[in-house]
């Protein structure tokens, strides 16, 4: 496989805080790469570090096949589009007059893929309004755009739908889907909205506490997610016992429903072996595990193995 | 670089703060020159009509230095709070490309007020001032003084705004090394407590320092002498301070990490 972005070993401190501890990523040529960890977990520091606006304690990256260390690293940047916290905007400036600067910063003589990019992320009615006066989704929009204005190879978005609204969110999907499709950018997108991330993303890297803990691909991901059936049932500490004599693997939600989890589990004959035992189902449903309780498991699995 | 010098010198078209700035530049030097040949003609031993000009010339020379490093501080703050200069790194600008360039456009900008300035001293001299003006030599070493002044200032305020994060403490350490430094000069002026500092790098410094002030030259009683003194005496000094301070910003803003 070839990846356009690795790190190996990138080590980053400020002071005695390690905030990156020996992350090694793998970033394949056009995928849309999630970037998953809690907040502080350390992946702004990666962006930040892989972007070149901080420089790693120690380890490497390579941003299409050039180390950090090669002097080369600061024309392949050209090829890098990013979008790191906050969208940086001029505020007193046009949607148009923001593209012309970032144009003129990349050494861009012609102006004509502007408008362009403008329609691109749905700014071509703004005229001269300025971004100041934008609402939050116009903004991180207007953000993309210039973050795409050297036409990237690479597009690396730091929580990009944080704070927009359901609409805001469906806009930047689609938007970001599209880019991925039809000009193959690999885009390295960090957010902690998973269930988002997990309608865009096609490759995944989980990151806790400034380790890299998981990198998994969406395809091997849906093939580890387990599946389970959900009851909800009138005497929960019953049924309980029931399932401990038949060896099945469950637990018990806030809610009282109880999660069990088998693959080869048939709903019929379990409602049926409940109701033998006097227990009454009220409800039951099939479902599949989310990337958030994945997430959640994956944290827990190696808080338990470092507690061990 | 040649791109950044691009986009700050846009950026200052762009800003309202440039054309306040130039409208003032313009009011008070109009206001100032006209109200110094007034009140020369007051006095029973008036300075000739010459010295007015000069005076005329020196009266906002230095203050536009200070201006043009409020407006760069303005900006630079402004675009590192919120992360234009991230979105220059990100795309592989060099650090000291970005120094380099706001080094350079806000320098442009001192020596376009000092033209406006020069410009309108001459064309209310012209009408005012019995149309006597200094000789040229003369007028083209001050405007040199104060123009090797301005690059100086350009500098501090370059590494201070760009290297510092804190954004008040920014603006009062620009303002407050260029006062201090002027301070500094003037203290080596008036000999004060010189011999306290005797065999001290203190008083290398200021004696450094003193150089570069052209104050320290410019006797009001016999100016074009003081200017004809000061800019065969500054010239190589202030060259040097000019070139060691732009390398330490390289060596700073090259080292500097940007949130």
């Amino acid at each position: 496989m070839e990846y356009i972005l690795t790190t190996q070993d990138l080590c980053k401190s400020y002071g005695k805080a390690d905030v990156l501890k020996n992350v090694s990523l793998h970033i394949p040529k056009g995928a849309i790469y999630g970037l998953i960890g809690k907040n502080g977990a350390g992946k702004t520091t990666i962006m930040r570090v892989i972007t070149g606006l901080q420089k790693p304690t120690s380890g490497s990256y390579s941003i299409c096949g050039i180390e950090n260390s090669d002097s080369d690293i600061q024309n392949i940047r050209r090829r890098t589009g990013a979008l790191i916290e906050s969208v940086a905007l001029y505020n007193d400036l046009t949607a148009y007059d923001n593209l012309k600067v970032q144009f003129l910063n990349l050494g861009l003589s012609s102006y004509d893929r502007i408008d362009e990019l403008l329609k691109l992320v749905g700014l071509d009615q703004t005229g001269k309004k300025r971004a100041g006066k934008f609402s939050l989704g116009m903004k991180q929009r207007l953000g993309i755009a210039i973050a795409l204005c050297g036409n990237p190879d690479i597009l690396i978005l730091d929580e990009p739908i944080n704070g927009l609204d359901p609409q805001g969110i469906i806009e930047i999907r689609e938007m970001l889907l599209g880019i991925n499709k039809n000009q193959g950018t690999t885009i390295l997108i960090s957010s902690h909205l998973l269930d988002e991330l997990s309608r865009v993303a096609d490759n995944y890297g989980f990151i806790d506490n400034g380790k890299i803990i998981r990198e998994v691909s969406k395809e091997d991901l849906e093939k580890s997610l387990r599946k389970s059936t959900v009851i909800k049932v009138d005497d929960v500490k019953k049924t309980v016992t029931c399932l401990d004599n038949k060896g099945l693997e469950y637990d018990v939600g806030k809610d009282q429903s109880i999660n069990i989890y088998s693959d080869n589990l048939k709903a019929s004959a379990l409602v049926v072996e409940l109701a033998e035992s006097g227990i009454e189902v009220l409800n039951i449903t099939q479902q599949e595990e989310t990337l958030e309780s994945y997430f959640m498991n994956l944290i827990s699995d190696k808080k338990g193995a470092e507690d061990a | 670089m040649l791109e950044q010098i691009k986009v700050d010198l846009l950026r200052m078209k762009k800003s309202k703060l440039t054309w306040f700035l130039i409208l003032a530049q313009i009011v008070m030097s109009v206001l100032g020159t006209v109200f110094l040949i007034s009140d020369n003609v007051y006095y029973m031993d008036p300075n000739p009509p010459e010295i007015i000009c000069l005076e005329a010339l020196m009266m906002f020379g230095m203050l536009t230095g200070f201006v043009c490093a409020a407006v760069s501080v303005k900006l630079t703050i402004l675009e590192k709070k919120v992360g234009i200069l991230r979105n220059k790194i990100v795309i592989g600008v060099k650090r000291s490309s970005i120094f380099c360039s706001k080094v350079i456009v806000n320098y442009l900008f001192s020596v376009l007020l000092y033209a406006i300035h020069l410009i309108l001293v001459f064309a209310v001299c012209a009408v005012e001032n019995q149309g006597k003006f200094a000789d040229s030599e003369t007028i083209l070493k001050l405007s040199g003084i104060y123009l090797l002044w301005m690059l100086f200032f350009s500098i501090i305020v370059a590494i201070i705004s760009l290297g510092y994060t804190h954004d008040v403490l920014s603006i009062i350490f620009s303002f407050g090394t260029i006062c201090a430094m002027t301070l500094a000069t003037g203290l080596l002026r008036n000999r004060i407590e010189m011999e306290k500092y005797k065999d001290t790098l203190i008083l290398d410094v200021m004696k450094f320092l003193k150089k570069i002030d052209p104050y320290e030259y410019i006797n009001i009683e016999n100016v074009p002498e003081a200017v004809a003194n000061a800019f065969e005496n500054s010239l190589i000094p202030a060259l040097s301070m000019i070139i060691l301070f732009f390398v330490i910003g390289c060596f700073v803003i090259n080292r500097k990490e940007f949130d």
